[in-house]
């Protein structure tokens, strides 16, 4: 038996030529000479009695070799990134479960399949020119939220540029509620509103954008409705402004906490940054549902769904009025009709010529190139489908072969204490 | 008639400190044998006896050891989540080079050191296929 074939290697060690030096004292090594004595029959064993002579060396390659040394390597970043995908996953499977048993089946399936699936683009020559991913746009997907975030957040950071304003995160709370409806939140919505009009805020406040959200609270077993505001105010904002802001709200909605937090991140001293906070920010204009806490949960995903459909979870106010309008046309605009895109006839069409072909394409029919473009795959089975004949492949599989015995050898080469034999080729395209 | 067995043992053999949070700086790299494993009450642990000895402060008094503990802190486990090595066992050759520390988002957390972990075993005579 062929060395190449009884060299087996576990699927997580590397490439031989990878493989690290051994990390023991030579003597400690398991030993290759002591392995194929023993499999060359030569050794003396108990039945001498204790006279074992030493086995001359045979030369045995090709029936035993030792196995490689695995190798593990792995950084802590990857294994968060790794650790946060499971999570995800775990989530939106949660979340697709309980969306189908609580009678939003076409949501579930949408969640499942988000970015799996593409729309075809058929340029005027007839082929498929370019593929567009189909989104499910639900209010919990991470990578829709990240999506529509993405644009908005730069919008809004576009706008925090005046120098005689600062700029500032309030988070503005209700009592919790044991029950989700569409009118209480309604409601949450218009005593901000409510606050909005009074005189306190109006005098400080020029602009503003708020997201409204929802978190659930499983010990206590209720719903905790909160507002996340950027809003922009005078350089010099008095230190008194919050408590009277906390009087008007709490004469609205009886709650009294309010918190009031820089939008600017602090140096070592204390003293503030002049670059805005951007973990602030992507925590007002996030999109994201935090539903971990009720994803297996089916009457409690229905009962979010119910109560925030039709509900604008994200509101620009004052100076900052229209931000959310343009940020979502920005991001349709971000395809623009005169692109020109090369089809796989070799042409070129604008993008504007294109029209949508008939079915999705799944993700595994496609390839992702270097270049981050997608492309659908070649298709092999069709090309061998229309030729009579079996493909013409022979004086390349022989090439192939001559290549890969060279590149043995030269690993061979590599192991310490083996001898390599004679270059025959029969033996090394038997091994193959 | 076989012979009574005896097995003896001193504390001061066995005991290894942790090499705690406080010793990773980024580029600091230990590279060792695991000796043992142990089960502590943050997940299991390992004794490595280091090719180089390191200089650790143990009370007032900086002393140098070549017997340490890892295994305690969540970078190390995620490194070795990534490298697919569910566990360590003894005679495995590690390395463990810390990548760079990140802060703690939450108070009263502690900053946690990244790791780039490598570990080296010697195949069982199981791994072969037949």
């Amino acid at each position: 038996m062929n060395n190449r074939i009884w060299n087996w290697q576990a699927p997580c060690s590397p490439p031989r030529s990878k493989l690290a030096p051994s990390p023991l004292p030579r003597a400690e090594r398991p030993s290759q000479n002591r392995i194929l004595n023993s499999r060359a029959g030569e050794g003396g064993g108990r039945g001498e009695g204790g006279a074992a002579r030493s086995a001359a060396y045979v030369h045995t390659i090709g029936t035993s070799s030792p196995l490689p040394w695995l190798v593990f390597e792995g950084t802590t970043d990857k294994g968060f990134e790794m650790s946060r995908n499971r999570k995800r996953k775990k989530l939106i499977c949660d979340l697709a479960h309980s969306l189908s048993e609580s009678g939003h089946t076409k949501q579930a399936w949408s969640l499942l399949g988000c970015g799996h699936w593409f729309q075809k683009q058929i340029g005027p020559c007839g082929s498929v020119t370019a593929l567009k991913p189909m989104h499910c746009d639900s209010m919990f997907c991470p990578e829709c939220s990240n999506r529509r975030s993405v644009p908005l957040q730069q919008k809004i950071l576009a706008r925090c540029n005046k120098p005689e304003k600062s700029y500032w995160l309030l988070t503005v709370t209700v009592p919790n509620t044991p029950a989700l409806t569409k009118e209480f939140l309604q409601g949450v919505v218009a005593s901000f509103a409510g606050l909005r009009d009074s005189a306190v805020w109006s005098d400080m406040v020029s602009g503003g954008f708020y997201s409204l959200e929802a978190t659930r609270n499983d010990e206590r077993a209720d719903w905790h409705p909160h507002l996340h505001v950027l809003i922009e105010v005078p350089k010099k904002l008095p230190m008194d402004w919050v408590h009277k802001v906390k009087a008007a709200w709490k004469a609205l909605t009886g709650a009294e906490y309010i918190h009031l937090d820089s939008l600017y991140g602090m140096t070592k001293d204390g003293k503030r940054k002049r670059k805005i906070n951007l973990r602030g920010l992507r925590e007002v204009v996030k999109y994201v549902t935090k539903s971990a806490a009720f994803a297996a949960s089916p009457s409690l995903v229905d009962e979010f769904l119910t109560a925030f459909k039709n509900v604008r979870r994200i509101q620009a106010f004052g100076s900052f009025f229209g931000a959310v309008e343009e940020s979502e046309k920005s991001e349709e605009e971000k395809e623009k009709p005169d692109d020109l895109l090369q089809c796989v006839c070799g042409a070129f069409h604008r993008r504007s010529e294109l029209k949508f072909g008939f079915g999705a394409v799944h993700e595994s029919e496609t390839v992702l190139l270097a270049d981050g473009r997608r492309q659908m795959q070649f298709d092999y089975g069709g090309l061998i489908g229309s030729v009579s004949e079996s493909p013409p492949g022979v004086p390349v599989l022989e090439l192939e072969i001559q290549d890969v015995s060279i590149e043995i050898q030269w690993e061979l080469s590599l192991l310490p204490s083996v001898v390599l034999p004679e270059s025959n080729p029969n033996q090394t395209a038997l091994a193959l | 008639m076989p012979r009574d067995q005896v097995f003896q043992g001193r504390t001061e053999d066995a005991e290894a400190p942790f090499l705690d949070a406080g010793f990773w700086k980024e580029g600091v790299k230990v590279t060792g044998l695991v000796e043992r494993s142990w089960e502590s009450e943050n997940g299991e642990c390992y004794v490595l006896t280091l090719s180089d000895s390191v200089t650790l402060k143990i009370g007032d008094a900086e002393t140098e050891v070549e017997t340490i503990s890892i295994g305690n802190m969540t970078g190390f486990r995620m490194a070795m989540d990534a490298a697919k090595c569910k566990k360590l066992v003894p005679g495995d050759y590690v390395t463990l080079e810390c990548t760079g520390i990140k802060k703690a988002t939450k108070p009263g957390h502690s900053p946690r050191p990244n790791f780039d972990v490598k570990v080296i075993r010697k195949p069982q005579e199981d791994d072969a296929p037949y």
